[in-house]
């Protein structure tokens, strides 16, 4: 019998397709984030009497929070698909770590995309939500119509964010493959050290970071930022668990 | 050509508190139906694990088509290592299992696939999950048949299989390799029904191989001496026993096959016959420890 000389870009495809197909699950929580994130980005009203005659009411509507919940989400995909399960799940076809992680992380990539650009559109069904039942003044944001480019750049900048959080899931799931040590280690970075304030320089740390991401104007010098932190954080993840045994 | 090589191979779990294979030294050749045998927990699994590329040794070398296996595309595009560690997505039907099967494996055979699937009466919108485990272990085996993969490694794919399928599987198994030649790999600690399958035995034990071989070669290693008992008795004092039975005033030992032609002559005049062993006669005498049999447990209870 010969033997099969495969292609590493032959093999990701296949398994990109096969994680598609066999991780719709990713998606339909997408879903359900999004339709809460909707439901509680349009529910603050507030009324006040002007004077005697005058009430005015508030329907503010805002479309951050299917975008923060997009970004929870893509966080804890990110971890999910380093999981033990999913991990045996793709070496029982053709398999080695690289091509396991290259296939992963275009499926995130992917659900980042698909995440980021449908968190901005359900801002935009928040909007409408408000609008439809008020229907009196609106003051809007910038839309799709009067802007154009500042919705896009819009969608963009929300997709880099959730690839980066999506990013920093998967890093930190496979940290934690290599070792159940890390989660006390990550609960210390991201709990104790704010809490101990200034005196170890833990909030110094984190400020700089959502600093350097946050503060950035400029869209190019934000989009280098994250592929590079991103490509980072990906050779990390490889590096870390290039020595992982499956399916023990 | 040869397909595995272990050259001095060992594999500890928990940084070397316990080695499960120690020094292992064995080649094994292209187009060979080699049966894995051993008693629970000497190491057949991690061997197998090691050959696939899932685990990595702790010292030695494994090879496998000449690659080192931990890592490498190529041996895992050619080997299937099928056991009850498989698994698939929750999302797909076993249908759609066998579609992705399809794309990955260069010689897969959808026919027969799709035949075996049939035959086992198979629903294909049922969910692998929710398949019974002798169930589960079928489709895994319809998976590993139907890859034709040039390595093919079964670890103990009959658990949980009902008499009927286990020979299904057994015949399906043997037909499909006389038809695709390959290397394949067979574990299972019940000898007795794959011993008409295999040509070589790797036996395995406390992580070693005591024996690598033609399956008949395992057997010329014993012989079973039947005769009057006060005679039988009289020849096998030197030797070592490894069972005997009592019929009446007759006795059946067990023993090495060591006799010299006059000793068999010897013997023949006596009145006591030689009779060949099964395999899985010879297996158990050179698997079992030197702790004595079950029943020494309960004798030595209750003498203390």
């Amino acid at each position: 019998m010969y033997l099969t000389v495969p292609r590493l870009t032959d093999i990701v495809k296949k398994q990109f397709r096969y994680k598609m197909n066999a991780y719709t699950g990713i998606f339909s929580s997408l879903l359900i984030m999004q339709l809460i994130g909707i439901f509680f980005g349009v529910n603050s009203y507030s009324s006040y009497e002007a004077s005697e005659s005058l009430r005015i009411t508030d329907a503010t509507s805002t479309g951050d929070t299917p975008v923060v919940l997009t970004l929870v989400w893509a966080f804890i995909t990110g971890i999910l698909v380093t999981t033990l399960a999913y991990r045996n799940d793709a070496f029982s076809f053709v398999s080695n770590r690289l091509s396991h992680h290259l296939s992963s992380f275009l499926l995130v990539l992917l659900a980042s995309v698909v995440g980021g650009i449908t968190a901005v559109l359900a801002g935009s069904i928040g909007k409408f939500i408000v609008y439809a039942q008020n229907s009196t003044i609106t003051i809007e944001s910038p839309g799709l119509l009067d802007s154009p480019f500042s919705f896009f750049i819009g969608i963009a900048t929300s997709i880099l964010y959730t690839i980066l959080f999506a990013g920093l899931g998967y890093t930190i799931g496979s940290f934690v493959q290599r070792s159940k040590l890390v989660i006390p280690l990550i609960v210390i970075v991201l709990i104790a050290l704010p809490a101990l304030n200034l005196s170890v320089g833990g909030v110094f740390f984190i400020e700089k970071t959502i600093a350097f991401f946050g503060t950035e104007t400029s869209f190019l010098i934000f989009l280098m930022k994250v592929v590079i932190t991103v490509v980072v954080l990906f050779a990390l993840s490889v590096a870390v668990t290039n020595k992982t045994e499956v399916r023990k | 050509m040869t397909a595995i090589e272990f050259n001095n191979v060992t594999k500890s779990y928990q940084s070397g508190a316990h080695s499960v294979l120690n020094h292992m030294n064995f080649s094994i050749q292209e187009n060979v139906l080699t049966g894995v045998i051993g008693r629970n927990g000497v190491g057949k699994s991690t061997l197998m694990k090691l050959i696939a590329g899932h685990i990595k040794v702790s010292s030695g070398e494994v090879r496998v088509f000449s690659e080192n296996p931990f890592n490498s595309l190529k041996v895992s595009a050619n080997t299937i290592l099928v056991d009850d560690t498989m698994s698939f997505s929750d999302k797909l039907t076993l249908q759609q299992i066998l579609k992705e099967a399809d794309r990955f494996y260069a010689n897969w055979d959808a026919r027969l696939a799709k035949r075996l699937f049939d035959f086992f009466s198979f629903h294909p919108f049922a969910h692998h999950q929710h398949l019974s485990k002798g169930k589960k272990n079928t489709f895994n085996a319809i998976i590993g048949l139907a890859a034709h993969c040039p390595l093919t490694i079964f670890d103990e794919p009959t658990t949980g299989m009902d008499t009927v399928v286990r020979k299904d599987f057994y015949r399906a198994l043997l037909k499909d390799y006389i038809a695709h030649p390959r290397t394949i790999l067979l574990s299972s600690h019940h000898l007795e029904e794959i011993e008409d399958l295999l040509e070589d035995i790797l036996l395995v034990r406390d992580g070693t191989i005591p024996f690598h071989g033609p399956i008949t070669d395992l057997q010329d290693m014993y012989v079973k001496l039947v005769g009057k008992e006060e005679k039988v008795r009289a020849h096998v004092v030197e030797r070592s026993s490894f069972g005997s039975q009592v019929n009446g005033s007759f006795i059946e030992v067990l023993v090495k096959n060591t006799f010299t032609m006059d000793e068999q002559a010897r013997l023949n005049e006596e009145g006591i016959t030689i009779v060949p062993v099964p395999a899985n006669d010879a297996y158990v005498a050179l698997t079992s420890g030197s702790k004595g049999g079950i029943d020494d447990v309960f004798n030595s209870a209750t003498t203390d």
